[in-house]
């Protein structure tokens, strides 16, 4: 013994432990006065030497947990043979392994009171009767789940001879009590891997005992066979630092059974298939878990472990009146329960249940809970189907939405073709093609530079994340069908971006005719379909409601009359269902009084399609005078124009049901007209609901709002003559339980729907924001640059990224990842492109020289760059991440909240909604712009149920 | 000679222990102790050895041999006796701008170098689990030792003294980033020779190599 000792001493690598050792020693005689005060308060002899070795005993036990680290610091550090090498494969194998039949594999990892490479004869038994129960499955065994140099406690370390001396003793009766050094030295290293310091090595560590515990036995990477972790007491701890490490470097389903399990909760749990925690009702040692660890504090709700539990992933077994260890423990092969089982055959038969998947339990529900876009799919007016192709309306009065309008039809996997596409059930065409509606035909990507990029920017592979999976079955509507593909383009992800094929859309920009080898029908398009509500619109007054049932109205309606330009033009008697109650009980919008309405003198667009019985069937409203282009007001003036956009144009006060529409201009000089052809940057803004069914976003004392771009188009009305606006929104919007999708709308479905859209229960304020430098396609030396259709490129990038959540399958919302922040990265990046065009132009003065014509246009895109950039960003930097154009899309807030609140503050005039708007609206005047602002409050039948509410401003 | 050995030991001992009850007397002792200065420095390198025990995780994430890692220790514990020095020095100064106080720097560098006492334990940081709540205990104890320590060297009253601390800690700050740079970046470069390798201190950054070590070495087998 005292050889060894000499020995120890003369080895250098144990210096710094035996420093560890002497400095409490050195100090120990200047412990605290308490102490002396205690022990000097004791009077009788017996009582003073029971609490010296109280304290003799505490010493040792501080002793004992500074060291409890060293192995696994050491073995980092390469003081026990070779060191760590960071870019080696921890794979042991020398030669590749026969492939194995094997279902699973599980992996077994003991409770502290573990000191040999085999177990106590309670778990031995267990493990065998394991074996014999789940014969296709391999368990590997032999795991010292208490040393990362899977060494058990009696062989082959400096203390060995120590160990062997106290399992010796403990087999004495008198003795027995002495097994508890084994346990406390194991359970201090349970506790190095709850450090937040030592765990990350020693888990690490454990991660490459497990693996080349697996791979020895035969696993294959990369084969995706299950894997289960099987942790007894602290092997659960074990088993939950190494898990992630292990999950993400094998890539397999991975799950986690904890039988009587003790641990911290904080490991990165979230990403694994499930955990099984089973425990007795008589424990006394797992109770110690929820107790002495914070993060299973229920108050911690932002640890892995409950978050974890929040998402249902963690599923809780009672093993009845059974306690922790042997005797009376799950492994107890003696004692019986009421059911005549023993203990052990309990544990044995819930485990293989569980890895058979046969748990005879409930599991937790997978059916996703309702939502307002599951409830709006009862009313049978919002299928596709409800209308019918191929009746033909009075061309005179009903026009089509856009020349090219059709559904949206997912492909199975073998009809998958290699660039991204999608079916089409041609709804309306062109006069040419106008023999396709009704069939099917295959819609995909034109091969222009634009696309080729878009394509390559936003194509991946879509795998559920935990939390995809856990917003399904809150209800929001995520891409559930797309689950598992492979490089998912964007039209395959709008197209199933809800659960069924009922994405009607308009198509946009040039559209050309080919055909597939195989004789299909294709239709190139170069930019994002926009969903629609409808096929055909009229412009006409209501009259009066001629019928009422509970399924909705008849009304009876005036068209526009060209001629007289009057409504005095045909009168007939159209369809308004019923819309069917959201979520929070509230109908998205009300026939109620639409006649009445102060809207109506100026009539309606009215969407919609003729339902199978040829009633022409209302599915979205428009207010007319919203879209004319003249304004009820204008202002002009830097002043001026500012205090209406911060104070007037949210004022929500008195204005429900009513729209407005004012013009704003920062100077006289600035034009005040709109022509034909204009094209106009759109910028939306809407509030809340209140009132009486105030909804649950905005029961809070304040509310954000939302914000998006849109583009916005002067076109000539055929019904009228007269010029309109025609708008589209490119939301870029989370994934939801309203069933909006991230993805480009016609005005007549994001607001106009009855049951899907905004007029009637939300205040909105649209921006149509003219200004040429912006809108204008510059021609410079070929190469054609348009700030808008830059913008327009870098949001259908962004909505595309939003819809498949970055592969996730989901997109979260926090302050640095939102509407409005996502739609201003958007701005940003395509601000940086005009940069990068002009800046190589403008240095040269020899072009300059040459083009006198295009200098100005140049300058003048620089300029409007940089103010952007000024006023969005007004701390100077941009933010990293939207330089890097790195692909942190809305991750959980729960996931960095400091870093996430401290990337808000840098974009601050982005993240709030309405402030965002202003200062964007307000830049884009200082430049010359000429802004119309449309405002609509709660418009359409009344709902006297609710109220408007403003965003929150400063 | 042992006899004046013990009697010196005993004398140190009892003034850290008065140091750790925050006891006013044990600093006005230290105040006009003969060997007040050793003593102090004593009590810093003693301090700066128990600290750079507590935190020698950091040597074992970079990888630094056992020999070296003792000398490692050894040269954390002399420059931490130098941080203090000029931590001491910027209260000083700041105090003297302030509050006008009117004490020697020596005297007020043996009474906060006896303050330090509390973190005599800092060893103990290294237990696992329960090692950072320690940290946080023993940091709020040596405050208020560092409170009434500079109350009693120079008479201010507990809010001038923790203005003391505060503007001298931004002081300090300042330095380190400034004119302190040269020397700070020489403490790095010696802590660094004697390691032998590049420290990394930043804990972090060494238990994300610590991660990715393993799931990059798997995602690249080929990778040498």
């Amino acid at each position: 013994m005292g050889n060894q000792m000499m020995h120890t001493f003369r080895q250098a690598r144990y210096i710094a432990p035996g420093g560890l050792v002497l400095l409490p020693l050195v100090l120990l005689p200047q412990m605290p006065p308490p102490l002396a005060l205690v022990r000097g308060n004791v009077g009788h002899e017996t009582e003073r030497i029971f609490l010296d070795l109280l304290l003799m005993g505490l010493g040792a036990l501080i002793v004992a947990a500074l060291l409890s680290p060293l192995e696994t610091l050491g073995w980092w550090a390469g003081w026990y043979g070779d060191q760590v090498d960071p870019h080696r494969t921890p794979c042991t194998a020398e030669e590749p392994l026969p492939p194995t039949q094997a279902r699973r594999y599980i992996v077994y990892l003991d409770g502290i009171g573990q000191f040999k490479s085999t177990y106590a004869p309670e778990a031995e038994q267990f493990l065998s009767a394991l074996g014999q129960s789940l014969p296709d499955m391999v368990v590997v065994r032999g795991i010292t789940p208490y040393s990362v140099l899977n060494k058990p406690l009696i062989e082959d370390r400096p203390m060995s001879a120590f160990w062997r001396l106290v399992t010796w003793l403990r087999s004495k009766h008198f003795f027995k009590v002495l097994g508890m050094l084994i346990n406390i030295r194991n359970l201090l290293v349970v506790l190095v891997s709850t450090d937040t310091r030592y765990g990350p090595v020693y888990n690490r560590g454990m991660a490459q005992v497990i693996y080349n515990g697996l791979i020895n036995e035969g696993y294959r990477p990369g084969s995706r066979v299950p894997i289960t972790l099987l942790g007894f007491s602290g092997g659960s701890e074990i088993a939950m630092g190494a898990a992630p490490l292990l999950q993400q470097s094998l890539d397999a389903p991975l799950d986690i059974i904890s039988l009587a399990g003790v641990f911290c909760g904080h490991n990165k749990i979230l990403n694994l298939n499930h955990i099984y925690h089973l425990v007795g009702d008589k424990d006394p040692v797992e109770r110690t878990g929820p107790v002495l660890f914070p993060k299973r504090w229920k108050v911690m709700f932002l640890s892995y472990w409950n978050r974890a539990k929040k998402r249902g992933l963690v599923t809780f077994i009672s093993l009845g009146p059974v306690g922790h260890q042997t005797p009376g423990g799950v492994f107890d092969p003696n004692l019986r329960l009421p059911d005549g089982r023993t203990h052990l055959q309990q544990t044995v038969d819930w485990v293989t249940n569980i890895l058979q998947e046969k748990l005879p339990l409930e599991q937790p529900s997978t059916a996703p809970c309702p939502s307002s876009y599951s409830l709006a799919q009862q009313g049978d007016f919002n299928q596709p189907e409800a209308y019918p192709l191929g009746v033909v309306v009075d061309a005179a009065h009903y026009r089509p939405i856009a020349p090219w309008m059709g559904r949206l039809i997912l492909p199975t996997l073998d009809q998958r073709q290699p660039q991204d596409g999608v079916w089409f059930e041609v709804h309306h065409a062109t006069a040419d093609y106008s023999h396709l509606v009704g069939q099917r035909v295959w819609l995909s990507w034109q091969n222009t530079p634009w696309v080729r990029q878009y394509l390559s920017t936003v194509t991946r592979d879509l795998h559920f994340s935990a939390d995809a999976d856990y917003s399904r079955r809150q209800g929001k509507v995520v891409p559930e069908r797309l689950n598992g593909w492979r490089q998912v383009g964007p039209l395959e992800s709008l197209a199933g971006a809800r659960p069924t094929d009922n994405m009607v859309v308009m198509l946009n920009g040039p559209v050309q005719i080919d055909s597939l080898p195989n004789g299909v029908v294709q239709v190139l398009i170069d930019q994002d379909p926009a969903q629609i509500s409808g096929r055909f619109y009229a412009i006409a007054q209501f009259i009066a409601p001629s019928q009422t049932t509970a399924d909705g109205m008849l009304y009876r309606i005036r068209h526009f009359n060209r001629s007289t330009r009057q409504f005095d033009g045909l009168e007939e008697v159209v369809w308004l269902p019923q819309v069917v109650p959201n979520i929070n009980g509230l109908r998205p919008s009300s026939n109620q009084n639409l006649e009445r309405s102060p809207c109506n003198p100026d009539g309606w667009y009215l969407y919609g399609a003729p339902d199978r019985s040829g009633r022409f069937v209302v599915q979205a409203l428009a207010p007319r005078a919203l879209f004319t282009l003249i304004p009820d007001q204008e202002i002009v003036g830097k002043t001026a124009t500012r205090r209406y956009l911060k104070q007037v144009s949210w004022t929500v006060k008195g204005v429900k049901g009513t729209i407005s529409s004012v013009l704003l201009r920062a100077s006289e000089k600035d034009s005040s007209s709109f022509h034909l052809g204009d094209r106009l940057l759109l910028n939306h803004v809407y509030g809340g609901v209140g009132g009486q069914m105030t909804e649950p976003a905005a029961r809070g004392p304040i509310y954000f709002g939302h914000f998006a771009y849109g583009l916005a188009e002067v076109v000539q009305e055929p019904l009228t003559d007269d010029l309109r606006l025609e708008m589209q929104y490119f939301q870029v919007y989370t994934q939801n339980g309203d069933g909006l999708i991230a993805c480009r709308h016609h005005w007549s479905n994001y607001m106009g729907d009855r049951q899907f859209g905004w007029l009637n229960l939300r205040p909105v304020r649209d921006a149509v924001i003219k200004l040429d430098a912006f809108t204008n396609r510059y021609d410079i030396d070929g190469d054609v640059v348009c700030p808008l259709e830059l913008l327009q490129h870098q949001l259908q990038i962004m909505m595309a990224r939003y819809r498949t959540g970055d592969g996730s399958g989901i997109t979260y919302v926090g302050p640095a990842n939102n509407c409005a922040q996502d739609s201003n990265q958007a701005l940003y990046a395509a601000l940086q492109q005009i940069n990068r065009a002009t800046t190589t132009l403008s240095n040269s003065v020899s072009w300059l020289q040459t083009h006198p014509d295009q200098a100005g246009q140049v300058k003048q895109l620089q300029q409007i760059g940089l103010s952007l950039k000024r006023d969005l960003l007004p701390w100077g930097t941009a933010r990293a991440d939207w330089q890097n154009h790195e692909a942190v899309l809305g991750s959980s807030l729960e996931d960095d909240p400091v870093k996430q609140l401290a990337t808000a503050l840098v974009s601050w005039r982005t993240v709030l909604p309405r402030i965002a708007s202003d200062a964007v609206i307000t830049s884009f005047l200082q430049r010359g712009a000429t802004v119309l602002v449309l405002r609509t409050t709660q418009v359409g039948g009344t709902i006297p149920e609710i109220e408007p509410i403003a965003p929150v401003g400063l | 000679m042992p006899e004046s050995m013990t009697a010196k030991l005993v004398q140190f001992w009892s003034l850290v222990q008065g140091a750790n009850a925050l006891n006013p007397d044990a600093f006005r002792a230290i105040e006009v102790h003969p060997a007040g200065i050793l003593l102090a420095i004593t009590v810093i390198l003693l301090v700066g050895l128990s600290q750079s025990i507590g935190q020698g995780i950091v040597l074992f994430l970079n990888q630094v041999k056992p020999i070296r890692f003792v000398l490692s220790l050894g040269i954390a514990a002399i420059l931490f006796v130098f941080s203090v020095a000029f931590w001491v020095l910027s209260v000083w100064v700041v105090s003297h701008l302030l509050y006008g106080v009117d004490v020697s720097f020596l005297k007020v560098f043996r009474v906060l170098g006896l303050s330090y006492a509390p973190l005599l334990w800092s060893f103990l940081v290294a237990i696992p689990y329960l090692g950072v709540p320690i940290n946080v205990v023993l940091s709020v104890w040596s405050l208020l030792a560092f409170v009434r320590g500079f109350s009693v060297v120079t008479e201010l009253d507990r809010w001038q003294v923790l203005g003391s601390a505060i503007c001298g800690w931004m002081v300090f700050q300042i330095m380190q980033r400034t004119i302190g740079r040269p020397a700070i970046a020489l403490g790095h470069w010696v802590s660094s020779s004697v390691a032998g390798v590049p420290l990394v201190t930043n804990l972090r950054q060494l238990e994300q190599t610590v991660q990715s070590s393993f799931t990059k070495a798997v995602d690249n087998p080929n990778r040498n």
